[in-house]
């Protein structure tokens, strides 16, 4: 017989061992389900008993933005109870990344963990949880209609063991909106995936509603994304006034060509998630998820301190949020109501608060914990990125944000490789961050280029002029605001005048690839001209070239090494320090750790006082201010860093009144 | 304990997604993409009549015809109107979606209240042992109803399996099988090989069917969505059993591919009972999945060099 067998044996050990594995995972929990009854025979309260920790769990289908607010409303809603996550609060997350499939199992998993209830979103994993989750009473939020996803038979009489909190679309108060933006309207359009329940659902509500006020309405459907174009071309030949676009998925992720082709024929589009607004739409009326979520803590809370779910109605809660993109409606010629410019909130402030729209909510969002997202992009390993970062940090944390619990800082370096900068850009474009940091040139460039849709605030960046960043530095990209480092060249051409009244020829190595050297090199002509000397600039191209550049542009009866300021040269400094030193020509710089590296003098931008000024600009914006109206600004610092053992070497004599102006002197030994 | 017998049932259930597409990528070399669209006929074809109020088996049956239907309108396309393979799966595939939302009425049907075969399962529980809800097994409480699902879906594909061994073993089945292997030959000895690749096809998204057919009673829903990469999940379990089992008897073959099935699902609930950042979740499974398929190789290897080492040894 086990001869027979033999052939299968392979197979069943493995499932065994994995089995096992999985079963020795569960140890703790293997008689989880003894738990049970104990919340439910606590007395009935909205807030937190003291000294005791909570345990809930979260299923859901997909990271999604609307449902980050959403779980922003409901945690700070929880924390308003006295359900403090992270402290007497445990939450365990899980998603479906997106796939029916995998759902079974997510809600299994929570369901076996000791958690004291389950909270599911989104309509595919309620209508999934009411036959899998066995052991743990739910709780449903960021669901459209609950009674559709099979809930119950209405609000009162639904099934054992859920309850929650449904959100559907304000149908009426869109339709409202459509008339009231444009009067005697007589038809409409929509486009929606006739595959989706909510579309199906919000559709059929809005076809009767235009059907009372005598608005023919024009339905296509789609079954996905690369038909919506087609769909739309179609739609705009049929005479419609208006395009209604409803919180379909699939159209909502094709809504940027939906509005592309709609303006052609100039014809306004409506929506259902206000989010979308800034994408070109006319107005929305949404739903503020923030606040269902913040809703949904109360139902929460509720069964956390063990009122019977049986017992609690279901819910429908939405706040009704109308947003109108006002440089859309000059553009359309459409005329807003003044009634209507009171209940609305611009587009244009919707980025800072993304729920409930006002100043309080980013402050508590601050405090509690919504966790900053931020991402510095650089373009080498250089002191001058070290220091930008180390600035950074320091601006964030002065100002009382703390790295891990208020915001996390993701560091990106493309190690000096313009296609992984590339790649780096390209990711952080299709991700969400409330900041972007932005050091050095390239990277400005790339970014500028890649990123539409968030905020960056670059710094170390000599001339972001050039760079292509604006036209002036009041005058600028919408998305974009930073800090400048263009050096003091000024200053430098007039101290190396005082210095060496009788160099002529002033030596530097420059990065023709580098739009920032080519142009400091211009700034750093401009003014020595003004002064009587001469610029030899000698290229170089990789830090292997260095000595032998160094050396080319030694032999070229220069007078003094006054090394401009560019990512390349500033990474390998020492390897012009060496050369400097074998020849005996006096070496001056731009950054301070050249003076330490053995510079005689600096007149350097404070990179950490860079760091700190983006911070200070970055925070601004997370207050509400628009980078727009944000002017560039130079960095606020500048040092004066002075070596007198390498001034000795050279043999140069420093006049005291230099050195009564130094921020830093570095003796002689 | 219920993740894992949660998991052993849908790797069970999925077992016949595999089985499908075992028949018709591995026996017909033929790639066929229905597999994407039938799981969900069967589903939404199973769903919606038992909402109607049919009999739950019945409506089973009746999931595993639409497959075969719409398997056999690939294996038309491919044979009478000579249209690609790949082609045809996808034209078939795609009509489905619509074909779906028809049978369905919507897109998302729920079978909550509804008798489905699961509940069935789970009131000979109750037969069995009236009032009792869990059992205890070796420290571990075991709710007994999933137990029960569990045993029945196991009795379920021991009988499919069983019946497909006996119908490949049968003068047709030898005659199918053949076509895969030599078409040529096979035509030859007087068989119609354009009517074997249509069977073929047909049972192949039959048992699909009858895969997304079962799975909307156990997960309680039926959705227009479900089947999207369910092909790539199909075949992945077909090459993990192709790895296990090295041996080429149909029998074992066909054990393979539920035996894979069954690993797939609990890789990934392995990753998920982790807790691992959910973001991971595909990676991880890859990897799993990576280090399940070079697993029995990486041991034929040691044991080779131990039998070697052991020959050096003895001379």
């Amino acid at each position: 017989m086990i001869r027979r067998i033999k052939p299968l044996l392979k197979g069943i050990v493995l499932i065994f061992m994995i089995a096992a594995l999985l079963i020795f995972s569960d140890w703790r929990n293997r008689t989880a389900l003894k738990s049970k009854g104990s919340l439910r025979q606590k007395a009935t309260g909205t807030t937190a008993e003291i000294g005791r920790s909570y345990s809930i769990g979260i299923a859901y289908f997909a990271p999604e933005e609307s449902f980050d607010n959403l779980l922003t409303g409901l945690f700070y809603g929880l924390a308003d109870l006295g359900f403090v996550k992270d402290s007497n609060l445990n939450v365990i997350l899980s998603h479906a990344n997106g796939e029916i499939s995998n759902i079974p199992s997510v809600l299994q998993n929570l369901d076996n963990q000791p958690i004291d209830l389950l909270i599911v979103t989104s309509t595919p994993c309620l209508t999934a949880a009411l036959t899998i989750v066995k052991n743990k009473p739910i709780v449903f939020t960021y669901v459209y209609d609950p009674i559709a996803a099979g809930a119950g038979t209405n609000y009162n009489e639904h099934r054992p063991n859920v309850t929650g909190v449904g959100s559907f679309p304000p149908i009426e108060k869109t339709i409202e909106l459509i008339t009231t933006l444009i009067p005697g309207i007589r038809s409409a359009g929509t486009i929606y995936n006739s595959s989706e329940a909510n579309s199906r659902k919000a559709v059929s509500v809005g076809r009767e509603l235009f059907a009372q006020k005598n608005i023919a309405l024009e339905e296509i459907t789609v079954v996905n994304t690369n038909e919506v174009l087609q769909a739309i071309q179609v739609l705009v030949t049929k005479d419609i006034q208006v395009l209604w676009i409803t919180g379909d998925n699939t159209a909502i992720q094709a809504l940027d060509g939906i509005i592309k082709t709609a303006d052609k024929s100039k014809i306004p589009v409506i929506i259902n998630d206000y989010e979308y607004v800034s994408h070109g739409a006319l107005a929305a009326a949404g739903i503020g998820w923030y606040g269902t979520g913040y809703h949904s803590a109360g139902v929460v809370a509720k069964v956390l301190n063990g009122a019977n779910v049986d017992t609690i109605p279901l819910e429908n809660y939405v706040e009704e949020q109308i947003v109108i993109n006002f440089e859309k409606a000059k553009i359309l010629g459409i005329l807003i109501p003044k009634e209507l410019k009171k209940v609305s909130m611009a587009s244009d402030k919707l980025d800072m608060a993304s729920g409930k729209n006002d100043r309080n909510s980013f402050m508590r969002k601050r405090n509690r914990d919504h966790k900053f997202r931020f991402v510095i992009v650089q373009y080498n390993d250089a002191p001058i990125s070290e220091l930008t970062l180390q600035g950074l940090i320091y601006g964030l944390e002065e100002s009382g944000l703390l790295e891990g619990k208020d915001f996390d800082l993701q560091i990106k370096n493309a190690q000096g490789d313009i296609t992984t900068l590339n790649s780096i850009i390209n990711q952080v474009a299709s991700d969400k961050y409330d900041i972007v940091f932005i050091t050095s040139t390239p990277t400005l460039q790339c970014a500028i280029k890649k990123i539409k849709d968030q905020d960056i605030v670059f710094t170390t960046v000599a001339d972001p002029i050039t760079a292509g960043a604006g036209k002036s530095f009041s005058q600028h990209l919408p998305n974009v605001t930073g800090i400048s480092t263009m050096g003091d060249y000024e200053g430098m051409a007039k101290l190396l005048k005082t210095l060496l009244p009788s160099a002529h020829r002033i030596g530097t190595l420059y990065s023709p690839g580098e739009a920032n050297s080519v142009n400091n090199l211009e700034t750093f002509r401009k003014y020595t001209k003004q002064e009587g000397l001469e610029v030899i600039a000698t290229p170089v191209n990789s830090s292997s070239e260095i000595t032998d550049a160094a050396l080319s542009m030694c032999s070229q009866r220069i007078d003094v090494i006054c090394q401009i300021i560019d990512n390349l040269t500033s990474a390998s400094f020492p390897g012009i320090n060496r050369v400097a030193r074998k020849t005996k020509i006096p070496l001056f710089g731009f950054v301070s750790e050249q003076v330490e590296d053995g510079a005689i003098l600096a007149v350097s931008r404070d990179y950490i006082q860079a760091g700190k000024d983006a911070a200070r600009l970055a925070l601004r914006i997370l207050q509400g201010e628009q980078a727009s109206n944000l002017p560039f600004e130079f960095v606020s610092k500048t040092n004066l860093i002075i070596n007198l053992e390498a001034a000795d070497y050279y043999g140069i004599s420093i006049p005291d009144a230099v050195i009564s102006k130094a921020d830093k002197i570095i003796k002689r030994e | 304990m219920t993740l894992l017998i949660g998991s052993i049932t849908i790797g069970l259930i999925l077992s016949l997604l595999a089985l499908g597409v075992f028949i018709s990528f591995r026996i017909y070399n033929f790639p066929d993409i229905t597999a994407e669209g039938s799981i969900t006929l069967g589903a939404a074809i199973a769903a919606s009549l038992i909402v109607a109020g049919l009999n739950p088996v019945l409506a089973t049956l009746l999931a595993f015809c639409g497959g075969f239907i719409a398997g056999s309108i690939t294996g038309i396309l491919h044979t009478r109107f000579n249209i690609n393979n790949l082609l045809a799966g996808i034209l078939v595939m795609t009509a489905l979606y619509s074909v779906n939302l028809h049978v369905m009425g919507k897109s998302n049907v729920p079978l909550l209240s509804e008798k489905s075969l699961i509940t069935y399962f789970e009131s000979v529980q109750s037969v069995f042992a009236p009032g009792r809800e869990t059992v205890n097994l070796l420290g571990w409480t075991v709710p007994e109803k999933d137990l029960f699902v569990l045993i029945f879906i196991f009795m379920i594909i021991i009988a499919i399996t069983v019946l497909l061994y006996w119908f490949f073993r049968t003068d047709m089945g030898t005659a199918m099988r053949a076509t895969g292997n030599n078409q040529q030959m096979i035509r030859a000895l007087g068989v119609n090989t354009k009517n074997m690749v249509i069977l073929g096809i047909a049972i192949s998204n039959g048992l699909i069917g009858l895969s997304g057919a079962l799975l909307a009673q156990y997960q309680g829903f039926a959705d227009v969505q479900m089947g999207i990469g369910m092909v790539v999940w199909g075949l992945a379990s077909v090459i993990i059993g192709e790895a296990l089992i090295t041996e080429k008897n149909l029998g074992f073959v066909i054990a393979g591919a539920v035996m894979g099935s069954v690993l797939f699902r609990l890789l990934v609930a392995i990753a998920l009972r982790w807790g691992m950042n959910p973001n991971d979740l595909k990676l991880i499974t890859a990897l799993f999945v990576f280090i399940a398929l070079i697993l029995p190789t990486l041991m034929q290897k040691i044991n080779r060099k131990n039998k070697i080492a052991i020959a050096d040894y003895r001379k």
